[in-house]
């Protein structure tokens, strides 16, 4: 079986990049493989960009062998290209997509018209559907091509590979319900893609979800933009958008809809109508996306209409994040990951630097153990694997303190709500004077909080990286299946494993 | 902490060892060698080399414990930059060489062979010291003994 995720527009996208961290803490059912996929008007997008990122990043990093382990334990398969747009080599405003010249007196060229204002048929659509559905829906409906357009004849292809073996094909589909990207081409590219695949595939084989955001950020409105996405919409949006899809029965094509939102909006730290600037801060919100995701691959039914929501209105606790395994253990494997992260950065990425660069082995006896009697070049490591970790490290601590900072009701630090983020991260104030969550140099990581980065704190811990650096330097790795530097990876995964289970 | 009272008790052993046989051996190859004056007999001036080696390999006891003790719960490294900890390995090291110092300065002089008592005071808190570090240093500190990469898989 393999799991297809798409994500739409930039919400689609931060949501791929939540579920891809859960992916690595290893939160997937099993170790299927992933398939991923973009859908955006607006390559450039900086949240897309940066899903981007961390896809690649997850790709080098499963080339270092682990053997089996939670830990980047699900193969991925990037689509290429990565990100799908609409408007690829096609005129990028609607009149001429639509050949709106050509249409002159007849009756389309009147239904359009009716359908779409001067304004709308004139704005370049470089930057996304600019929170207008109806241009989106078009144009998707259009575009897509499963047949023979790039990557949907790969994605088409591979759902068949899998269901012609018999085995099962799950596709889930993450777009934001109050844009214009998201709403539009959730339930089109849903419908195009269970159109193809309920004629050709025996459908209990072939599984189809979807992740709808509901408004859970705002932006100031974007100055001298004529079209632009305005947050004050949002909810008469959504309102509108929910009533369409009830009414045409959009969503009935899918065996499972999570419909995901928020009372207050958090205000974004970046207006921007698309582009590289319009890089929102990951939420908690996607979090809950992704676990609704692995919700979907997990179970064979979603029976009813199941709801979930915090227990306490102010504060979100761990055990108001659903998983089929429990908060604890959802909690203990983000632990384990977090501590990895920080471990690694704060310690032995750098001692290993330190060593690859003056020598001086002996300090550092997992470093003996791992490298020199096994083998591995810590040099050319240093450029390749032991790279690729770090990136996904920062990133991923980067992603914790934002999903921390997201509770507070405006862009000051959070509440204390689930991550002790104060660690490892700092707010700042960036150029313009808003708030920016940055993570601190390695050197001024809180090295006492390491045995408590999740909260609440239960106890302190104060040598708890002392105890780690005695495990690695007595560990070993009894799996064969764990090679080259993939062996010190794992072993400082599976200590930081041992620590997070103690303490739980 | 099993295996750090295994390992206290593995430090003890070696001292013991060169306690019970590596001294008696030097014991009866001094004998032969070594010839005192008429101011001392030769069993008196035996049973010195053997004291103040006794308190050499003592002290040098003292010192590879002591390492044991400071690398296993007094060191933090929580900070990777105080990780290397040669230097102090090394101070003690040299600790337990001049305790050979005062058997060098207090064992009676003989008319020959009693400057080969030197060396075995030398030798054994060497010994003591190196082999107890090298084999039983603390896991995080276990390849700060010179050499010791190459000595110890466990």
């Amino acid at each position: 079986m393999s799991y297809y995720v798409i994500g739409i527009g930039g919400t689609g996208a931060k949501c791929v990049e939540a579920f891809i961290h859960l992916c690595v803490a290893g939160l997937m059912p099993d170790n299927n493989t992933l398939f991923s996929l973009f859908v955006d008007p607006d390559g450039s997008n900086g949240s897309l960009k940066r899903a981007g990122q961390l896809l690649q990043n997850y790709y080098d990093c499963k080339r270092i062998k682990l053997g089996q382990t939670d830990l980047f334990k699900n193969e991925l398969r990037i689509a290429k290209p990565d990100v799908w747009s609409p408007l690829q080599n096609k005129p990028h405003q609607l009149d001429q997509f639509f050949n709106y010249n050509t249409l002159h007196n007849n009756g389309a060229a009147h239904l359009f018209d009716v359908l779409y204002s001067p304004k709308e048929k004139q704005t370049s659509l470089e930057c996304g559907f600019r929170g207008h559905p109806s241009i989106g829906a078009a144009v998707m409906a259009a575009s897509v091509e499963l047949g023979s357009e790039e990557p949907w004849a790969t994605l088409r292809e591979q759902l068949r590979l899998d269901v012609g073996s018999g085995q099962e094909a799950r596709v889930i589909l993450f777009g934001s319900i109050f844009g214009g990207t998201g709403a539009s081409g959730v339930p089109t590219i849903g419908r195009l893609v269970n159109n193809e695949f309920s004629r050709q595939l025996k459908n209990n084989r072939f599984k189809l979800g979807s992740v709808l955001m509901l408004p859970y950020f705002s932006f100031e409105p974007v100055k001298n933009e004529r079209m632009r996405v305005d947050a004050d919409t949002f909810l008469l949006s959504t309102q509108t958008a929910l009533e369409y899809y009830h009414r045409q029965d959009e969503l009935k094509i899918c065996n499972a809809v999570y419909l995901l939102g928020n009372e207050t909006l958090k205000p974004m730290r970046t207006s921007s109508i698309g582009g590289q600037q319009q890089e929102n801060e990951p939420h908690l919100l996607e979090m809950y996306a992704a676990l609704a995701a692995i919700h979907f691959f997990t179970n064979d039914r979603v029976e009813g209409y199941p709801h979930i929501a915090r227990e306490n209105k102010e504060k979100t606790l761990w055990s108001d994040l659903p998983h089929d395994r429990g908060f604890v253990h959802l909690k203990r494997k983000i632990n384990q990951l977090a501590q990895f992260a920080f471990a690694y950065l704060s310690s032995y990425h750098p001692i290993l630097k330190s060593i690859n660069e003056r020598g001086d082995e002996y300090r550092a006896p997992w470093y003996v153990n791992f490298f020199p009697r096994k083998k591995v070049d810590l040099k050319i490591s240093m450029e390749g694997e032991l790279k690729q970790v770090k990136t996904y490290c920062e990133s991923f601590l980067l992603w914790l303190a934002n999903i921390e900072q997201s509770q507070g009701k405006d862009n000051s630090a959070g509440s204390e709500n689930l991550i002790n983020f104060n660690a490892f991260a700092q707010v700042s104030a960036d150029e313009d004077g808003r708030p920016n969550i940055k993570l601190k140099a390695p050197q001024s990581f809180d090295l006492d909080a390491f045995g408590n980065l999740l909260l609440p704190i239960t106890k302190e811990r104060p040598r708890a990286l002392t105890e780690l650096w005695e495990k690695m330097s007595n560990a070993k790795v009894k799996d064969t299946k764990a090679e080259g530097l993939g062996r010190f990876i794992r072993a400082l995964y599976d200590n930081c494993g041992h620590l997070s289970n103690s303490e739980s | 902490m099993l295996k750090h009272i295994g390992f206290i008790v593995a430090i003890v052993i070696i001292a013991l060892l060169v306690f019970f046989f590596l001294i008696p051996f030097e014991d009866q190859l001094l004998d032969s060698l070594v010839t005192t004056g008429p101011e001392i007999t030769l069993d008196f001036w035996r049973e010195s080399f053997r004291f103040w080696a006794l308190v050499g390999v003592g002290i040098a006891l003292l010192a590879a414990l002591l390492w044991f003790v400071l690398g296993q719960w007094w060191f933090s490294l929580d900070r990777w930059t105080s990780a290397d900890k040669r230097t102090i390995w090394i101070t003690l090291g040299v600790v337990a060489l001049v305790a050979a110092v005062p058997g060098v300065v207090l064992t009676p002089a003989a008319q020959e062979g009693g400057r080969l008592a030197w060396p075995f005071y030398l030798l054994n808190n060497l010994i003591v010291f190196y082999l107890s570090t090298v084999l039983f240093s603390p896991a995080s500190f276990k390849y700060t003994p010179w050499a010791s990469s190459y000595l110890r898989w466990w």
